[in-house]
């Protein structure tokens, strides 16, 4: 279950990350549109919603809002890196 | 209209303001922050520490069964501690392989503490007969309490450096108002601006963390940082003992009835407190006035599946066994406090939760740490001449070399001590605090005659070579080697060598960064502003 | 002689916030402390309640001060929010000395 979680906060922060500008134009060379961005930023807090009601559903409250931090913070790291070695590859070619 | 020198200087803005006190309070106890929360760090494996560190204890595949540690520990105070008044057993768990307690000497001869402090063998109930040594506690207790110091003055330090770290967050997080927004922005290997992001992005990804890990450090320590409402309202001892209980099941020892009566077996009163908690959930057992009439047992719950500590207990009769009284409740206001305190030991979670936590603790160590590196780096590019800085900048380029670097020595050299040092020497434990400090006063006076560079570089990569040899060390000094531990399943020695060398790859890498990076030249600004252009297309 | 006169006056005010924030907001923590008692839920809860808030009146006392626009009003500050806490706190220590019953 924490497995799913953390999976679904990747998705989710990627989402977060990619409905910024800035990051559409360096992976993909060119901005979307606002529709676009605003659909993308509505998955990644959904995910991130979704994650947090599956960590509570199978933990109860404590264990369960403590592993879900945990989770989201390494899912952002995740997220960050691959945003890191994205913008290198990049930058190379 | 008033001379130019009488004339203010421009007032800076909020933002400036919050961005020059975070800056101050991170410089002013940086250093000290680092050393609390890489010894915070790696004490959340404390007992897996201490199981490295006594190697004659053998791998423990089955948690030895508490309630016979018990008795067979209280057996052996029993003829060691019979006047005693109070005895504090704590069980063997999955996590740690000895019994340890603690007991009061009515009498000390003099010159001697008045209390008893030992480790035990939870199978034979005997003290323990392996090599002298604090194990992994000796990072707990230095991460909040410091040593050679007064207990209460190093409690005192760790509670200012913990409000200091309050305050930078909150300022932080203030200045960079844009900062769940900017979080994903990084560029790399770009100088000052690096750094900054590097210490940015450490800084929010564990935000929720940090803040948490902070303010319950500083709750874990409260009646002694902020003692005056209980000053004000506990004012008879009846009052004070009612506050006590909402916080532990300690009990002060009662009176005695001076009646010789012999203690009633400690296993069965254990296993009540196992059928009600869980197998393997109980953390304690506290004996008072053994041997006596009036003597009482508490028996206390473990940190399992529990996100507090506030006290449940059950409180027996120590001499016909019978269960006087269960406490599991406190009231609302300590129930948080018990929720807080939990979360900064983080000892209620399962191995995957204590690594989550392993792992953005260490961030935040990260945090800490490029943040005073950032500090010089910014510094040296304003410097008239990077060549002669001036005192404060060389003091702090010194201090961040030894106590970056030179922590990771210190705490590795600590290890060597450990399987260095004879078995028989007497303080043993007390030899192995001091090598840790005397190895930390070498390197601090290395990076005093180095350069500064060349500190970084040499004691990165001391730190890196000792970090790899120490498994090999291991091997040579005990007969527990890597291959031999992955084949009996021991994943405690295994975990512990893969682990020195993981952390020698990371000491080894920021060796190769600090040989490979060139500090920045200083170009006239159009030329640097032209080529930032050309970077960023 | 007026150029060092000049160093010391520009420096008033930053020491003077931050005598504030170090020892002011301390106080203000330590006087939440005790006006927490003024809260009606028990001596031990209201106790453990004051040494929680503690730490967040201190900090916020400490940004409180850097945020002020000027020195004086930074102390300003510290000293208004002093007031109704010092009242409860002074009501709430004269309640316990003249009850002294059981706790709640």
């Amino acid at each position: 279950m924490r497995v799913v979680a953390l999976l679904l906060c990747v998705g989710a922060l990627g989402c977060l990350a990619m409905a910024m500008a800035r990051h559409q134009q360096t992976v993909f060379g060119r901005a979307f549109s606002i529709v676009a961005s605003r659909r993308l930023r509505g998955a990644g807090w959904s995910g991130l919603l979704i994650a947090l009601w599956l960590s509570v559903a199978d933990q109860g409250w404590a264990l369960g809002l403590v592993a879900y931090s945990g989770i989201t913070s390494v899912a952002a790291g995740i997220v960050y890196g691959a945003l890191v070695v994205c913008e290198r590859r990049l930058a190379r070619r | 209209m008033k001379p130019a020198a009488n004339a203010k200087p421009p007032r800076r803005g909020v933002r400036q303001r919050m961005s020059d006190l975070h800056t101050w309070a991170g410089l002013l106890v940086g250093w000290i922050l680092y050393a609390m929360f890489l010894t915070g760090t790696v004490s959340y494996f404390k007992d897996e520490i201490s199981q490295w560190m006594r190697p004659e204890l053998a791998y423990q595949r089955v948690m030895p069964d508490p309630a016979t540690a018990a008795q067979r520990v209280a057996a052996t105070l029993g003829a060691v501690a019979a006047d005693s008044p109070q005895w504090l057993i704590t069980l063997p768990t999955t996590r740690s392989n000895v019994a340890s307690a603690f007991w009061r000497v009515p009498h000390p001869q003099p010159g001697k503490l008045p209390y008893g402090l030992a480790t035990f063998d939870p199978s034979t109930g005997e003290k323990l007969a392996v090599r002298d040594t604090l194990g992994g506690e000796f990072f707990l207790r230095f991460h909040y309490q410091f040593y050679y110091l007064p207990a209460v003055w190093g409690r005192w330090l760790a509670g200012a450096c913990a409000m200091f770290m309050v305050v930078a967050i909150v300022s932080g997080v203030i200045t960079h108002k844009k900062i769940f927004v900017d979080f994903f922005t990084f560029r790399w290997g770009k100088g000052q601006r690096s750094w900054l992001d590097a210490h940015n992005a450490l800084s929010v990804f564990g935000l929720p963390f940090h803040l948490m890990i902070t303010y319950t450090g500083l709750v874990t320590l409260m009646t002694l940082y902020m003692p005056w409402g209980a000053h004000a309202a506990l004012t008879t001892p009846a009052r004070q003992h009612a506050f006590d209980l909402q916080l532990s099941s300690f009990m002060p020892p009662g009176a005695r009835a001076d009646v010789p009566a012999a203690l009633a077996p400690v296993d069965a009163m254990v296993r009540v407190g196992e059928a009600r908690w869980g197998r393997g959930n109980v953390a304690s057992v506290l004996v008072t006035n053994p041997g006596d009439a009036q003597a009482r047992v508490v028996v206390t719950r473990g940190a399992v599946a529990r996100v507090s500590t506030s006290p449940q207990y059950l409180l027996f009769d120590g001499v016909s066994g019978r269960l006087l009284d269960v406490r599991e409740r406190v009231g609302a206001a300590a129930q948080t406090r018990g929720v807080l305190y939990a979360l900064h030991m983080g000892r209620f979670g399962d191995l995957t939760l204590r690594w989550l936590y392993f792992v953005v603790s260490l961030a935040g160590t990260a945090m800490v740490g490029t943040g005073l590196v950032m500090w010089t780096v910014k510094r040296r590019q304003k410097l008239p001449d990077p060549e002669r800085p001036h005192f404060g900048f060389r003091v702090v380029e010194r201090l961040n070399i030894a106590s970056i670097a030179g922590l990771s020595i210190a705490m590795t050299g600590f290890l060597w001590g450990n399987r260095l040092l004879p078995a028989a020497v007497a303080g043993r434990a007390r030899i192995e605090v001091d090598v840790f400090f005397a190895v930390w006063v070498g390197v601090l006076l290395y990076a005093l005659v180095r350069p500064a560079r060349r500190a970084w570089i040499e004691l990165l990569g001391l730190a890196a070579a000792l970090l790899a040899l120490l498994p090999v060390l291991n091997a040579l000094t005990t007969g527990r080697p890597f291959w031999r531990s992955v084949a009996a399943g021991d994943w405690v020695y295994a975990g512990f060598d893969l682990m020195m060398w993981a952390l020698a790859a990371l000491h080894a890498a920021l060796a190769l960064r600090a040989a490979r990076h060139r500090p920045r030249e200083r170009i006239a600004d159009g030329r640097r502003a032209r080529a930032l252009r050309v970077e960023d297309a | 002689m007026s150029a060092a006169l000049e160093r010391v006056r520009r420096a008033g005010p930053v020491a003077a916030r931050i005598v504030g924030a170090v020892f002011g907001g301390y106080a203000l923590g330590a006087l939440a402390s005790v006006a927490a008692l003024a809260l009606p839920i028990g001596a031990p809860q209201a106790v453990i309640a004051g040494m929680l808030a503690s730490f967040v009146v201190y900090a916020c006392a400490v940004i409180g001060v850097f945020l002020a626009r000027s020195a004086t009003r930074a102390w300003a500050g510290l000293l208004i929010v002093a007031v109704p806490l010092a009242l409860a706190a002074w009501s709430a220590t004269a309640a316990m000395q003249s009850a002294g019953g059981p706790l709640r």
